[in-house]
C-alpha cells in the first residue's frame, strides 16, 4: 500500500468515527493580525454529518472516500504552514469570461461571445502588512456580432499580472485592511476572424505599470471564517503593440524578410499613457477558509481596455472564477 | 447589520460595473440603410488603397449615391446601390456578399479575348495520358516540358513542385546525358488567383539567387495617400532543386491576383520570359469588412509596385505578346502556347 492510499484509508476511518460522535478538534490557528477578528475554533469534522443535506456528499461510504482523498491532500499541503500568519498559496481555478470588444480596425460592430477561463497564481504574504500576487488567466472562446448567426471570432485572451501592496491603514473600526501599491500587468489578446483571409488575425499586447490597492475585510458568517477582497488597478504608464493601420500585421513585421522577430516585436509597439490607453480592473473575491487555512476562494472581475492607436479599440470582460487557493 | 449594509453595497457596485461597458462599448451605426450606407463609404474611404492610382473621386461618388439611400427601402434596393458605388473602384478584388447576390466588377477580363481554352489543350495538346501531379497537370509535349496550373488556391506540398522541377530538368536520353527538355512552359492562365504563399512557393523553384521582386506599401491612415515606406519583398531558391533552363509562362487577362504577383515576381528571374495577354490585374492585398446588417464586403488595401515602382494594380505585361487568332480558336489550335513551344526549341 502506498503512502497516500494508507493516508487516505486512516482519514476514512477517521471520518467514519467522525460521524458517529462528534470528536473535539485542534484549536484553529490565531488570526493574521490582532487587529482583526482572530479566527474561530473550526467546527468539527463531525460537522458534515450536520450538513448531510448537501448534494455533494450525501454520506455514502464512497462519497467519504472521495472526501477523505480530498481532505488528505488539503492537511499535507497544509500542515507546514498552519500555525504561521505568514503563507503562501497557489492558487488553481476553472470559470466563466462574457467577453465584449469593438474593433474600428476590424469591423464597426460589437463583438460579444462567451468564453472559459483557466486561472492561477501564486499569493505571498510575508507577515501581515503586506500583499504580493503574481496571477495568471487564460481564456478561450467565440465571438460574433449581433447581425451575425454564427460565432465567427475565436477569441485568446492571456493576462498576467504582478502586484505588490503595503497596508497603510484599516477602516471600519480596523475590521478593513487597506494595501496600496503598484502592479505590472500584461494582456495579450488574439482575435482570430474566422471567415476573413488577409486580416484575419488581431493581436493585441499592453504590458503596464500601475497604482493597485485592495481592501481586506475577513469576517464571520454562520460560524465559518471569510475574507473578502477588492482589489483594483489603474495602468498610468503602457507598452502597447497594436496592428499596423489598414491590415492586422503588426508594423515592424511588415518586412517579413527581417530576422530579429523579438526587436520586431519591440519595434512595433509604443509608449503611452492616460490620454491614449485606459485601463481599469477590479476583482471582487470572497474566499472561505477551510480547516487548514487553504481556501476555496469564488472571485468576480470586471476589466475595461480602451486604446485609441492606431484604431480605437474597446475591450471588456466579466469573468467568474472558482478555485482553490492551497497553502505550501 | 452593518455585515448585511457592506453586502449590499458590494453588491450594487458590482451591478452597476457589470453593466457599465454597455455605455461605452457600442456598434459605431445602426443597421438601417442609411447607416449601412455611410458605414460602407466611410471605410472604403479611409481604407482603399488605390484612389490616387486609379484617379477616383470618392466624394463626388457619395454625392451620386447617398440620395438613393432612405430607411425602410428595399434589401435588394439597398445592395444594388452598394454593388453601383463599389462598381466604379473597378477592381476586381472589390465584392459586397449578400446571402441572395454577390457583387463584382469583371471587366478586367470579360472586356479583353480570352486567349485560352482548356478543351482546346486537353483535346489537341495533352491528348489523354497526361500526368496530374497535386493540382498540376503536366507532360512533354514536342520536347517541351508543359505544366498547367489552374488556380493558386490549390495547395501543393513542396515534395510535388521539387518533383516537377526535377522531373523536367533532369530527364536524360540513353547514353548522352543530354536533355531531352528544351525548356518549360509554366501555363497559368485562366489562374484567378489564391494563395499568395502557394504563388511565392512555386517561384522560389526558379529563383537563381535572393532577389529583390517587389514593393508592398501599406496604409497607415485614413487619408487616400497615407501609406508606409515601400517594403521591399524578395524571393530566394527554395527545395531540392533549382530550375535554370528556359521558362516561358503562358498568360492572359483572366491571370488574376495571386496569379499576377507570381507573374510579376517570374519576371525578375533572367531565364523566364512572359508570353501571351497582359495578366487582369489585382495588385492589393484584400481585406474583409462587414456592414451592421450582417452583409460582408472587401477591398485592396495594400499597393505592390515592381523594383522599379511600377503599379501592377492594373496587370503585368508580357515580355512576348500573342493572342489566339480566330482562324486558330477555330481551328483548335493555341497560338500562344506553340509559340512558346517554337520560342523554347529555337534556344
Amino acid at each position: 500500500m502506498n503512502t497516500c492510499s494508507f493516508l487516505v484509508n486512516n482519514l476514512y476511518c477517521y471520518l467514519e468515527k467522525s460521524l458517529r460522535k462528534k470528536s473535539p478538534q485542534p484549536p484553529f490557528p490565531k488570526g493574521e493580525s490582532k487587529n482583526v477578528v482572530s479566527f474561530p475554533r473550526t467546527k468539527t469534522l463531525g460537522n458534515f454529518k450536520n450538513e448531510s443535506n448537501s448534494p455533494f456528499f450525501k454520506g455514502g461510504k464512497g462519497d467519504l472516500r472521495n472526501l477523505a482523498l480530498i481532505l488528505t491532500f488539503f492537511i499535507l499541503s497544509a500542515t507546514p504552514t498552519q500555525a504561521q500568519e505568514k503563507f503562501r498559496s497557489f492558487n488553481i481555478g476553472f470559470g466563466y469570461t462574457l467577453p465584449k470588444f469593438f474593433d474600428q480596425s476590424f469591423s464597426s460592430l460589437r463583438y460579444q461571445g462567451h468564453a472559459a477561463s483557466v486561472a492561477g497564481g501564486l499569493h505571498f504574504r510575508k507577515d501581515s502588512s503586506t500583499l504580493e500576487h503574481i496571477d495568471l488567466r487564460f481564456d478561450y472562446g467565440q465571438m460574433s456580432a449581433f447581425a451575425f448567426e454564427f460565432a465567427d471570432v475565436n477569441s485568446f485572451r492571456i493576462e498576467g499580472n504582478y502586484s505588490y501592496k503595503k497596508r497603510i491603514k484599516d477602516l471600519w473600526q480596523d475590521r478593513l485592511q487597506w494595501f496600496v501599491g503598484g502592479s505590472i500587468n500584461t494582456l495579450y489578446t488574439l482575435w482570430d476572424f474566422s471567415s476573413f483571409s488577409n486580416n484575419s488575425f488581431n493581436t493585441s499586447l499592453y504590458i503596464s505599470l500601475s497604482p493597485a490597492t485592495s481592501l481586506v475585510y475577513p469576517f464571520k458568517l454562520w460560524n465559518r471564517q471569510f475574507r473578502a477582497t477588492y482589489s483594483a488597478y489603474l495602468p498610468l504608464l503602457t507598452f502597447a503593440v497594436r496592428p499596423s493601420y489598414g491590415t492586422t500585421r503588426l508594423p515592424g513585421f511588415l518586412d517579413n524578410e527581417r530576422e530579429e522577430p523579438v526587436a520586431q516585436f519591440f519595434e512595433s509597439g509604443s509608449i503611452t499613457s492616460l490620454n491614449k490607453f485606459f485601463r481599469y480592473s477590479n476583482t471582487w473575491s470572497l474566499e472561505y477558509f477551510l480547516s487548514n487555512r487553504n481556501r476555496l476562494r469564488l472571485s468576480y472581475e470586471w476589466n475595461y481596455v480602451r486604446y485609441s492607436e492606431p484604431r480605437l479599440v474597446q475591450a471588456a470582460s466579466h469573468n467568474i472564477v472558482i478555485g482553490t487557493m492551497f497553502n505550501f | 447589520m452593518k455585515l448585511a449594509t457592506g453586502f449590499l453595497i458590494a453588491l450594487a457596485s458590482l451591478l452597476v460595473f457589470a453593466s457599465c461597458e454597455e455605455a461605452f462599448i457600442r456598434d459605431e451605426y445602426d443597421d438601417n440603410a442609411v447607416d449601412v450606407f455611410n458605414s460602407m463609404w466611410t471605410t472604403v474611404d479611409e481604407n482603399y488603397s488605390f484612389f490616387s492610382y486609379k484617379n477616383i473621386d470618392w466624394d463626388a461618388i457619395y454625392d451620386i449615391n447617398r440620395p438613393r439611400v432612405e430607411d425602410g427601402m428595399r434589401r435588394d434596393s439597398l445592395f444594388n446601390v452598394l454593388a453601383d458605388m463599389l462598381f466604379l473602384l473597378r477592381d476586381g478584388h472589390v465584392n459586397l456578399q449578400a446571402g441572395f447576390d454577390l457583387s463584382r466588377n469583371w471587366e478586367w477580363y470579360l472586356d479583353f479575348p480570352q486567349n485560352f481554352d482548356f478543351t482546346t489543350i486537353e483535346r489537341n495538346y495533352l491528348g489523354d495520358d497526361y500526368d496530374i501531379t497535386g493540382p498540376f497537370k503536366h507532360r512533354a509535349i514536342d520536347s517541351v516540358g508543359y505544366i498547367y496550373y489552374e488556380s493558386f488556391e490549390d495547395d501543393f506540398s513542396e515534395s510535388i513542385i521539387d518533383y516537377l522541377v526535377t522531373l523536367y530538368a533532369s530527364r536524360v536520353t540513353g547514353n548522352d546525358d543530354t536533355l531531352i527538355f528544351k525548356g518549360l512552359i509554366i501555363d497559368v492562365r485562366d489562374n484567378g488567383g489564391g494563395s499568395l504563399g502557394n504563388a511565392n512557393t512555386l517561384a522560389s523553384r526558379f529563383a537563381d539567387e535572393r532577389r529583390h521582386v517587389q514593393n508592398w506599401q501599406y496604409k497607415d491612415g485614413p487619408g487616400h495617400n497615407d501609406f508606409t515606406d515601400p517594403v521591399k519583398k524578395f524571393i530566394e531558391p527554395e527545395g531540392d532543386f533549382q530550375y535554370n533552363g528556359p521558362v516561358v509562362v503562358l498568360t492572359n487577362r483572366s491571370c488574376y491576383s495571386a496569379t499576377n504577383f507570381f507573374v510579376q515576381i517570374m519576371k525578375n528571374f533572367p531565364n523566364v520570359q512572359v508570353m501571351g495577354d497582359s495578366t487582369g490585374g489585382g495588385g492589393g492585398l484584400p481585406i474583409n469588412r462587414e456592414l451592421p446588417n450582417g452583409w460582408t464586403y472587401r477591398f485592396s488595401s495594400t499597393v505592390t509596385t515592381t523594383v522599379a515602382g511600377e503599379n501592377i494594380e492594373g496587370g503585368v505585361a508580357p515580355d512576348l505578346r500573342v493572342n489566339i487568332t480566330e482562324e486558330d480558336r477555330a481551328a483548335g489550335r493555341d497560338t500562344i502556347l506553340e509559340e512558346a513551344i517554337l520560342l523554347l526549341k529555337s534556344l
